[in-house]
């Protein structure tokens, strides 16, 4: 599997919770946002399992709303267990990013 | 690989992720909104000029497995046993309905007989009588020996006639209530017969599909095939997907490939 699509899966449902957290959104609307911030998925569809386990741990809610020439779409809210959820994702990613920089850059006060 | 999404691959997609869905037993409701959902999705893609893979991949199969995969898991309210899905399978077409619709057409006609088929010549009425209950019988005795459930809706005919022709209903009343009663009730044994034979002891892959397994050797696409064992059984497995799956995990089987499965893994 790519590297970069690897990297990308560790952190997917972090940034699908980040773009729900930011406003409601529907799933081609939240792939297009990733791509727009300089994120590209190798399938859109990816996003769909993730969305599902998301909501099943009540982080996010799901709702049709109808669209007009088009079928119903499907968008997601942030639950107050999600934005919780999404605070210690933020803040682990923040420590583990933090820790890979140190890495990579050679640990400079050692 | 076509270039664009058409109308006609886009409903092909969504056909075959929905039967995807149904064979692993997810229910019509969640079925149909994630059909919905994915046909959103596949539209506003077509609109923008992507082609189909951009979305669902370069396996439609996968791509619908890994979502049913998300959906089911340890939480899921049904457990999809061989024996669960029998039962769900039969308790869906309405055996009781057709239970009602015999009993009832065979109570409405022997009323309807008794109602408008009296007569007043009882000249043969004993004849007639005996003649139902004998061959009642007969039908009865050869039902037992034949052990077919075709002669038993005869029987229970005739008997039926027999005891309506001793509170004096007319001969050709008698006929009607004897040719309906039978029809009914061969039609209703008929489906009985045969969904207790075609669902309610799925075989092959219909029993397997939708089934979970735990994963005893590795599983990954590329180096060859693993091994699961699911209830009793081990099997040689593989996936379609790109990640491995280790041992321990639980996976829920989407098809029956030769005399491998083909697992996803479950959250």
């Amino acid at each position: 599997m790519e590297h970069s699509s690897q990297l990308l899966k560790g952190v997917l449902d972090m940034c699908l919770l980040a773009l729900i957290s930011e406003e409601p959104s529907y799933g081609y609307e939240m792939v297009d946002k990733l791509q727009q911030r300089g994120l590209a998925l190798v399938s859109e569809g990816s996003i769909y399992p993730l969305l599902s386990r998301l909501q099943k741990k009540g982080y996010i809610q799901g709702y049709f709303v109808e669209s007009s020439g088009g079928p119903p779409r499907k968008y997601y809210r942030i639950e107050a267990d999600g934005k919780e959820r999404l605070i210690e994702w933020v803040e682990e990613w923040h420590r583990v990013s933090a820790g890979v920089s140190e890495v990579l850059n050679g640990g400079d006060d050692e | 690989m076509e270039v664009t999404m058409s109308d006609k691959s886009v409903e092909s997609i969504l056909d075959r992720c929905s039967s995807a869905w149904r064979d692993v037993g997810i229910d019509e409701t969640a079925v149909s909104d994630m059909r919905t959902e994915l046909e959103s999705h596949l539209r506003e893609a077509a609109a923008a000029g992507k082609n189909a893979e951009t979305v669902v991949g370069p396996d439609v199969l996968a791509f619908a497995n890994a979502w049913a995969a998300s959906k089911l898991g340890p939480e899921a309210v049904q457990l999809r046993s061989a024996a669960d899905r029998g039962r769900a399978l039969s308790g869906s077409h309405g055996s009781t309905g057709r239970l009602m619709t015999v009993v009832g057409a065979i109570v409405g006609v022997a009323v309807l007989a008794v109602l408008f088929g009296r007569t007043d010549d009882t000249s043969n009425q004993d004849a007639w009588t005996w003649s139902y209950f004998v061959a009642a019988g007969v039908l009865a005795v050869g039902e037992i020996f034949t052990a077919a459930f075709f002669l038993l809706p005869f029987a229970i005919g005739a008997a039926i006639a027999g005891v309506l022709a001793l509170i004096g209903v007319h001969p050709w009343a008698l006929l009607a209530v004897f040719a309906i009663s039978s029809g009914f009730g061969l039609w209703g044994l008929q489906r009985w017969a045969q969904r207790d034979a075609d669902e309610q002891h799925p075989v092959g892959a219909n029993r397997i599909v939708g089934m979970r397994a735990v994963v005893t050797e590795s599983i990954e696409r590329r180096h060859g095939v693993g091994r699961v064992r699911m209830e009793t059984e081990d099997w040689r497995a593989t996936t379609d997907l790109d990640a491995a799956i280790e041992p321990g995990t639980e996976v829920l089987v989407t098809e029956v490939r030769g005399t491998r499965l083909v697992v996803v893994p479950l959250p």
